[in-house]
C-alpha cells in the first residue's frame, strides 16, 4: 500500500520506523565497520609493536646463541593471551627458538617460514613475520601467530549487543514518537471528522475544538473562521432569498392589482363603448329617421337641401361611430365571428341594393358578376362579409368620379369552399408607395382626401382585420388614374344545411315583395323619439302599429291580442325586452300558440348583445339607427310566412 | 637411559646450532676457539665507546691481541670486518706499554699465554676506554671486564660491570642479560 493512501497515524508510524530505523541502522553499520577496521588495525599495531620489541630483545640472545634467553624473551609475549605461538628462525633457515602460549597447542604448531598475512581481513590466525636485524645484518626472523577468533567473537558479541540496544532504542523511540504523534494527529483527525460531519449534515453552525497556537491550532482557527463565513453567507443568502420571495409576492400582488385594474378599465371601456353606442345611436335614430321621413314629404328646394344635409351628416356620423366601435372591438380581440349558413349571392345583392342609390346619385354604375359555380349556401359570418364589401364598395364609389364599380365573386381554382371576391373601380387609382400603408389605421391615400372625401381612415384597416380574422388576405392592384382592384379570398365552411330550402326562400322572398301590406305590428319602445320614428316608418311601409312603453305592457298586450310581428327594444324601464320575450315565449309554449316573430331593436352592436337577444327567444336583431330600407328588408323577411300559408 | 639419551640429543642439537651460528667464520666443524672469537666480535656490537675514543668518524675499531693462543689465532679472521659502521683492525702486540704510547686499543684480548700477568696489563690500561676480554674465568676477578669460559659444553661469558666504571664504555643491557656467573 502506498504511504499516501495510509491513514495519518499509520503514516506517522511508518515514517517514524523508517527514519529512526534507517538512522540507527546506518549508525550501527558505521560503528560496526569502524570497529572491525579498528580491531584489525589495533591488533596489527599491537602485534607489530610486540614483534618489534621481541625481535629487538632477542637480537643479543640470537647473536650469542642463547636459546634459553631467547625462549625467555619469547615467553614475555604471554601477556597477550591471543598470541598463541612465536618462534625465531635464523637467517640461514634453521629454527632457533619457539614458544607456545599453552601446552595444548604444542603439537599443533610447527615453526615454519610462513608469509606475513597482516594485510588480510577476517582471518582466523594472524601471522606476523618480523625480520631481526643486528647492525643492518639480517640475523633471523621472528614469527608470531595470533588467534583472531576470540577477538572477532568478542567484537561480534559486542556488535550484536549494540544491535539489541539499538533495537530497544528504536522501539522506545517509536513508542515515544507515537505517544507524541498522537498529540499531533489528534487535533488533525478531530478536524477531519468535524469537516466530514459538517459536509454530511450541511450544518455550518458546528465548530472544531481549537487547540494551541501552533500551525494546527491556526488551521483549526481558520477552519472555524471559514465555517463562520459560510454560515454568515448562508444567513445572508437566506435573508436575500426571503427578501426576493417577498419582493416577488409583492410584485405579483401589485401586478395582479394592476391586471385587475387594467381588466376593470377594459371592462369599463367596453361598457363605456356599449353605453356610448347605445346613447349615440338612439338620438341618431331620431335624426336619421325623422330626416328620412321629412324627405318623403312635400318640401321646397331649399328645405329639401337642408334636410338632405342633416340626413347626410347623420349618416356620416353614424358611419364614423360604427367604424370606431368595430376597430375598438378588433383591437381588443373581442370581435367574435358568427358561424351560420348564408347565401353569398344574397350578400352581394344586399350590398348592391344598399349602395345602388348612392351610386346612382353619383352617376356611377354598380354592377355585380357572380360566377355560376359559386355555391348557393356557405357557412360563415354573413354580416361581416357584408361589412367588408360595403366598406370596399363604398370606398370605390367615393373615389370614382365616373365609370362603374363592379363586385364579383368566383370560386377559387382547385378549392371547394374558398371564394375570391373582387371590387373593381375606374377611379383615381392609388400610388404604389401609398398602397403598402393603405391598410394601416388612420391612413388615407392622401391626407387631402379626408377633407375632400371624408371618412375616418379606419375603413380599410377594419376590412383588412376582418379578412384576416376570416382566414384570408386582401391585396390591391392599382394604377394611378386607371382605377383600383381590391381582392380577397375567404376560405368558408361548406353549408351545413341543404341549399334547396333556402333557394326556395329566396325565390319566395323575391316573389312576395309587398306581402306585409296591412300587417299588424306591436312596437315596444320607451323613447318617444324612436316611437315617433318607428311609427312613421312603419306607416310609410303600410303597417298598422300599436305602441307600448315597456316589457310589461308589451306582455299584457300580446296575451290579449294577435300581432303579426313584435319589434322589441332591449333596454326598457320596468321590464326589459329580454325578460318580456322570455315570458311570452313561455306563454306561447303553455298555450301551444303559433310563434309570433319578435325582432329586437337595439342600439348596441356588440355581438354578445345580439347573442343575448337570440338566447332570450327573439328571432332577429335590427340595429339602431336603421334606414327604412333595412326595416323593409326585415319586414319582408318575417312577414312572408303566414301569407304563404 | 632416557635421560642420557636426551642429554646426548641436546648436545647434538646444540652443537649443530653452534655450527650453524658460526658458519660466519668457517665452514665445517665450529671449534670452541672460533666460537670464542665470534663472541669477541659480537661484544663489539653491543658496546658503546665514548666519542673521543675515535679520532675520526670513519676511524677503524682497533682490536688488540696480546699473547698467543688458539683464540687469538681465530681472531685473525675478523680483520677488515665491519662493526658499528667501522672497519675492524686487528693489531697483534707484544709490548702493551710501548704500543700504548703511540696507539690505542678499543678491544684488548689477552691470550692465555699472557694470563699470568694480565693484572699488570690491566693496570697499564688504566681508565682507557678499552674493552678487556680474556679466555679465563679469573680475569673478571682481577679487574678485567669480560671473561670467556666454557660451561655445560657451551661457551659463555661473565661480565665485571665495576671494571667498566670510569672507562666511558657502555655495555648493552641485552648483552648483560646474557652474561653468566661461572661456577
Amino acid at each position: 500500500m502506498k504511504l499516501s493512501h495510509l491513514p495519518l497515524h499509520q503514516k506517522l508510524r511508518r515514517v517514524l520506523f523508517l527514519s529512526a530505523g534507517s538512522a540507527l541502522l546506518i549508525a550501527w553499520l558505521s560503528f560496526a565497520i569502524t570497529s572491525v577496521v579498528k580491531l584489525h588495525e589495533e591488533t596489527n599495531q599491537r602485534v607489530k609493536t610486540l614483534a618489534q620489541v621481541t625481535s629487538f630483545n632477542s637480537q643479543a640472545a640470537l647473536t650469542f646463541d642463547d636459546i634459553k634467553e631467547t625462549t625467555s624473551v619469547l615467553s614475555s609475549l604471554r601477556s597477550d593471551p591471543n598470541i598463541i605461538y612465536a618462534c625465531i628462525i635464523r637467517a640461514a633457515g634453521s629454527v632457533f627458538a619457539e614458544w607456545h602460549q599453552s601446552s595444548s597447542t604444542h603439537s599443533k604448531t610447527v615453526c615454519a617460514d610462513k608469509s606475513d598475512n597482516r594485510g588480510e581481513w577476517f582471518i582466523q590466525r594472524l601471522h606476523i613475520k618480523e625480520p631481526i636485524y643486528l647492525e643492518e645484518e639480517l640475523i633471523g626472523y621472528l614469527h608470531i601467530d595470533v588467534n583472531m577468533i576470540p577477538l572477532w567473537l568478542s567484537l561480534a558479541m559486542y556488535l550484536s549487543g549494540l544491535a539489541l540496544l539499538l533495537l530497544f532504542a528504536l522501539l522506545l523511540a517509536a513508542l515515544l514518537g507515537l505517544r507524541v504523534g498522537k498529540h499531533l494527529t489528534e487535533p488533525i483527525l478531530s478536524l477531519a471528522t468535524m469537516a466530514e460531519v459538517v459536509s454530511a449534515q450541511k450544518n455550518y453552525s458546528l465548530r472544531a475544538m481549537g487547540s494551541g497556537t501552533d500551525e494546527i491550532g491556526h488551521l483549526v482557527d481558520r477552519f472555524n473562521e471559514m465555517l463562520a463565513n459560510i454560515e454568515q453567507r448562508d444567513t445572508e443568502l437566506k435573508l436575500h432569498r426571503e427578501g426576493l420571495e417577498q419582493l416577488v409576492v409583492q410584485r405579483t400582488r401589485e401586478l395582479s392589482i394592476a391586471k385587475d385594474a387594467a381588466e376593470a378599465a377594459s371592462r369599463a371601456k367596453s361598457q363605456f363603448l356599449a353605453t356610448m353606442s347605445h346613447e349615440i345611436r338612439t338620438p341618431m335614430n331620431g335624426i336619421l329617421g325623422m330626416s328620412e321621413l321629412l324627405l318623403g314629404t312635400v318640401l321646397d328646394a331649399r328645405q329639401r337641401r337642408y334636410v338632405e344635409t342633416v340626413h347626410g351628416s347623420g349618416e356620416s356620423l353614424l358611419l364614423i361611430i360604427n367604424d370606431i366601435l368595430d376597430f375598438s372591438k378588433i383591437e381588443a380581440g373581442r370581435l367574435v365571428l358568427e358561424s351560420a349558413d348564408f347565401s353569398p349571392r344574397t350578400v352581394i345583392q344586399d350590398v348592391e341594393s344598399l349602395l345602388s342609390e348612392q351610386a346612382h346619385r353619383r352617376g356611377l354604375v354598380l354592377t355585380n358578376r357572380i360566377d355560376p359555380d359559386v355555391p348557393a349556401l356557405m357557412n360563415g359570418d354573413a354580416s361581416r362579409l357584408r361589412q367588408i364589401l360595403l366598406n370596399l364598395v363604398g370606398n370605390a364609389l367615393k373615389f370614382t368620379e365616373q365609370g362603374h364599380v363592379n363586385i364579383s365573386v368566383q370560386r377559387q381554382k382547385h378549392t371547394k369552399s374558398s371564394l375570391l371576391f373582387k371590387v373593381t373601380d375606374t377611379g383615381i387609382g392609388i400610388k404604389p408607395e401609398v398602397q403598402t400603408q393603405l391598410f394601416q389605421p388612420f391612413i388615407q391615400a392622401d391626407s387631402s382626401h379626408t377633407r375632400r372625401f371624408g371618412g375616418t381612415g379606419l375603413g380599410l384597416a377594419i376590412v383588412k382585420q376582418l379578412v384576416e380574422l376570416m382566414g384570408g388576405s386582401i391585396t390591391i392592384q392599382s394604377e394611378l388614374g386607371q382605377g383600383s382592384c381590391f381582392q380577397f379570398a375567404l376560405s368558408l365552411q361548406p353549408a351545413s344545411e341543404s341549399p334547396t330550402e333556402n333557394t326556395f326562400n329566396i325565390v319566395a322572398q323575391q316573389s312576395l315583395r309587398t306581402s306585409w301590406q296591412g300587417a299588424h305590428i306591436l312596437l315596444a319602445e320607451d323613447t318617444p323619439t324612436n316611437q315617433d320614428v318607428m311609427k312613421a316608418m312603419l306607416h310609410v311601409l303600410g303597417c298598422d302599429v300599436d305602441i307600448v312603453a315597456n316589457g310589461q305592457q308589451a306582455l299584457d298586450v300580446l296575451v290579449n291580442s294577435h300581432y303579426d310581428l313584435v319589434l322589441m327594444d332591449c333596454q326598457m324601464p320596468e321590464m326589459d325586452g329580454f325578460e318580456a320575450t322570455t315570458r311570452y315565449r313561455e306563454h306561447e309554449k303553455t298555450l301551444r300558440l303559433p310563434r309570433v316573430p319578435i325582432v329586437a331593436v337595439t342600439a348596441s352592436v356588440l355581438s354578445d348583445e345580439r347573442a343575448a337577444c337570440l338566447a332570450s327567444g327573439m328571432d332577429d336583431v335590427l340595429a339602431k339607427p336603421f334606414k327604412r330600407k333595412e326595416l323593409a328588408a326585415m319586414l319582408e323577411r318575417w312577414l312572408k310566412r303566414p301569407l304563404i300559408k | 637411559m632416557g635421560h642420557r639419551q636426551g642429554t646426548v640429543i641436546k648436545g647434538l642439537v646444540l652443537g649443530l646450532l653452534s655450527m650453524l651460528s658460526l658458519n660466519l667464520f668457517a665452514r665445517g666443524e665450529p671449534s670452541e676457539d672460533k666460537v670464542k672469537a665470534a663472541f669477541v666480535y659480537n661484544f663489539a656490537k653491543f658496546v658503546e665507546w665514548p666519542e673521543n675514543a675515535f679520532p675520526a668518524k670513519d676511524s677503524p675499531l682497533i682490536l688488540c691481541v696480546i699473547g698467543k693462543d688458539n683464540v687469538g689465532a681465530a681472531l685473525q679472521v675478523l680483520e677488515k670486518k665491519e662493526v658499528q659502521g667501522r672497519q675492524l683492525r686487528l693489531n697483534v702486540i707484544t709490548d702493551l706499554t710501548q704500543y700504548l704510547q703511540s696507539n690505542s686499543c678499543h678491544i684488548l684480548f689477552i691470550a692465555n699465554s699472557e694470563s699470568s700477568h694480565q693484572q699488570e696489563l690491566l693496570q697499564d690500561l688504566g681508565d682507557a676506554p678499552t674493552l678487556t676480554v680474556a679466555d679465563n674465568a679469573e680475569f673478571i676477578k682481577q679487574g678485567g671486564m669480560i671473561s670467556l669460559y666454557v660451561e655445560s659444553q657451551r661457551v659463555q661469558f661473565a661480565v665485571n660491570q665495576t671494571a667498566t666504571h670510569n672507562t666511558g664504555l657502555k655495555l648493552s643491557a641485552r648483552m648483560l642479560q646474557l652474561a653468566r656467573t661461572p661456577h
